[in-house]
């Protein structure tokens, strides 16, 4: 009777855990995030003598903090070729001192709630055309204690700003580099890495479009892949580096390379997979679009030949032959040796 | 012997009686309904056709087809109705026309409240049962998106049906919605379970190296990742004094009992998006257990991340944690030593 009755037991007891496991939260965020600012990246076409109103949302997620925030306007470059920024005071005597008026000199917020902090963006009539930016930020001003030795911790964060002001836009860009991991690819065995950095020079920022094709044919690609998916920002007169990776994907004898899921790898592709000869060499065209100042489409290539050759796979295959023939020599050598 | 019992008494025969009424009906309903299907049949068959291509792109000439199962025998000369947007332009014609392959005899076209309705005389007998295509290739799609209906009518048969032809994409439903990138910052203790703004070095010794640590817990669906960068108001100090500084990264400096020396180490963690990496910069970088200058005065960028990140309530992997050291001499002057340190957090771009 008890051996009936397990199953159905072991299936009532499963439900009630899935339905368990089904209330539980998953990766929860409680009251612990403390300051948010959304949103958090903007951009702006504006014009000169041009006003602009923004707001950004400031929310205290703390546990059992109030905060007393101090909104402030800085100016930021680029730090490196990954796109992190170096946020700095703006310097005294700069225009730019005078382009940002809060609405309010400081934020009150009582933990779990929430301001909205309007700024406006006044561009001066003098301002010469091209590419501005900001880190709007917000601060909690902690006072020193004089209790022990402590550290006072503050928390900022800041929201960035690119104006681009319309007029005579410059932009030369160029591929700096184009290059794969390794120019000799196991298309059974390596993933496909292509790194390419844009430099930019003028006096805009530009956020690059355009797409990396696959194919020995410019003109009818075996696949196409978005050159810039995530939306990266050069500053003028920096470079970027973009990073694509695959995994190799074999289905039945048809070889595609899939976006990459592995951890610690570059940019993930969207567009679709990449197709490649098991054996033979495949170009890669890397295009960057751009429009000019006279609204112009512009573009600028560059190649990358990879040779797909399966040697890692044929050195298994190899490997695997030498040892079974070791293995048949030893056995034969042994038997003729009389010693087994 | 079984039955035999199972049929005496009144109960029983009851029950008998009662399952065959039951029987009786499931009976009788399977056959009016077969019967039903049979009636509804021979009065009229409501169709489906199937439009081809079912989607085009605006004013765009091509073949269209409409095709259905044609649910009676349909002589020659019998006339079936298509009707259709008048956006459509062109005209149906024995010429661009054919039912099943074959042009028809006559076809008449009238217009009327945005609707053409072509009268088509059919050229051969359709059979019952067989496919009924009708094939077009004198029309052009309108030049405006959208979905528009191709409806039939055949007499005999009295089949009627209708469908969409898609066009310009106008069936693709496009949702929608900006989400803004969002950041958040917090500094927490170390086992993240509080908040905290203040590391208490302690009452500090010669004979003791005093630590504090705490978690930077940085949230974002920036795609690009953030960046989280330090400035101090100036040394740990007391006014007067000031602790010796340790050296910055990559190597920094160890911090014994008894020597003067203070600094922090950092460690970056790791963040939970897809195949993103947390990297310091070279000045807070260390070897082991040393510590590196915590002197900025003005924004030094100490470390950067390449994804979004969206650590759990709590979470002692996807954060970074710093830890102080402080180590004093006997010639360190006594005294509340203290300093003010910000973290700046941004989006990256």
């Amino acid at each position: 009777m008890t051996k009936t009755n397990s199953p159905i037991k072991a299936l009532l007891v499963g439900l009630i855990s899935i339905l368990a496991l089904a209330t539980l939260p998953v990766n929860a965020q409680d009251n612990n995030r403390g300051l948010i600012v959304s949103p958090a990246i903007f951009e702006l076409s504006a014009d000169r003598g041009g006003s602009y109103q923004f707001s950004v949302n400031v929310e205290n997620n703390s546990e059992n903090e109030d905060y007393s925030l101090t909104p402030l306007a800085q100016t930021f470059t680029a730090d490196n070729e990954e796109g992190n920024p170096t946020v700095s005071a703006i310097p005294d005597g700069s225009p730019l001192r005078n382009w940002i008026s809060f609405n309010e000199s400081k934020y009150e917020i009582k933990k779990g709630q929430k301001a909205e902090s309007k700024f406006t963006v006044n561009i001066p009539e003098e301002t010469a055309p091209g590419s501005y930016y900001f880190a709007i930020s917000y601060t909690t001003k902690l006072p020193a204690t004089n209790d022990g030795a402590k550290v006072v911790l503050n928390k900022e964060v800041s929201a960035l700003l690119f104006i681009t002001v319309k007029g005579q836009i410059t932009r030369n860009v160029n591929f700096d580099s184009f290059t794969s991991y390794s120019q000799f690819v196991d298309p059974f065995f390596d993933g496909l890495n292509l790194n390419y950095k844009i430099k930019l020079e003028g006096n805009a920022y530009l956020k690059p479009s355009g797409n990396v094709f696959a194919g020995n044919n410019l003109e009818t690609p075996d696949s196409t892949l978005t050159l810039n998916p995530n939306q990266k920002i050069i500053l003028p007169n920096t470079a970027r580096n973009f990073t694509m990776q695959t995994n190799p994907n074999l289905d039945w004898g048809f070889l595609s390379f899939k976006p990459s899921s592995l951890p610690n790898k570059g940019e993930i592709l969207k567009v679709s997979d990449v197709k490649v000869p098991w054996f033979g060499s495949q170009k890669f065209t890397a295009q960057v679009l751009y429009v000019n100042n006279d609204g112009s489409l512009d573009r600028k290539s560059a190649e990358l030949q990879v040779f797909f050759f399966p040697w890692k796979t044929m050195l298994l295959v190899l490997s695997v032959i030498g040892l079974i023939a070791a293995g048949y020599y030893g056995y034969w050598y042994l038997a003729r040796t009389k010693k087994i | 012997m079984y039955f035999k019992n199972f049929f005496r008494g009144k109960k029983t025969q009851m029950i008998g009686i009662g399952l065959s009424l039951v029987v009786l009906i499931v009976v009788a309903a399977f056959g009016f309904q077969s019967i039903g299907r049979n009636y509804f049949k021979a009065q009229a068959s409501g169709v489906t056709p199937v439009i081809t291509p079912s989607t085009a792109n605006v004013a765009t000439a091509g073949t269209i087809t409409v095709a259905w199962t044609n649910s009676a025998l349909l002589p020659t000369g019998t006339v079936i109705t298509l009707l259709y947007r008048s956006l459509y332009t062109g005209t149906l014609t024995t010429a661009n026309t054919t039912v099943n392959g074959i042009a028809p005899t006559a076809i008449t076209n009238v217009t009327s409240l945005g609707v053409t309705t072509s009268s088509i005389t059919i050229g051969a007998s359709v059979a019952a049962s067989a496919t009924l295509t009708i094939s077009m290739t004198g029309l052009t799609t309108p030049s405006t998106a959208g979905n528009y209906t191709f409806t039939i009518s055949t007499p005999i048969a009295n089949d009627f049906g209708a469908n969409f032809q898609y066009v310009g994409q106008f069936n693709v439903v496009q949702v929608r919605a900006f989400i803004p990138v969002s950041l958040s910052f917090n500094i927490r203790n170390t086992a993240d379970t509080a908040d905290t703004n203040i590391c208490d070095l302690g009452t500090a010794s010669t004979t003791t190296v005093n630590t504090c640590s705490y978690r930077l817990k940085v949230s974002t669906n920036a795609s690009n990742g953030y960046t989280i960068a330090m400035l101090v108001d100036g040394n740990l100090t007391n006014g007067t004094s000031s602790i010796t500084n340790a050296s910055a990264g990559p190597t920094g400096t160890a911090v014994v009992a008894g020597t003067e020396m203070y600094g922090a180490t950092v460690a970056g963690g790791a963040i939970n998006g897809l195949g993103g990496t947390v990297a310091l910069t070279s000045p807070f970088t260390s070897v082991g257990s040393n510590v590196v200058a915590y002197s900025n005065l003005v924004s030094a960028n100490i470390l950067t991340a390449n994804r979004p990140n969206f650590p759990a309530a709590t979470d002692l992997v996807n954060t970074s944690l710093i830890t102080h050291r402080l180590a004093i001499n006997n010639n360190t002057g006594s005294g509340y030593y203290n300093q003010n340190v910000t973290y700046r957090v941004t989006p990256a771009f």
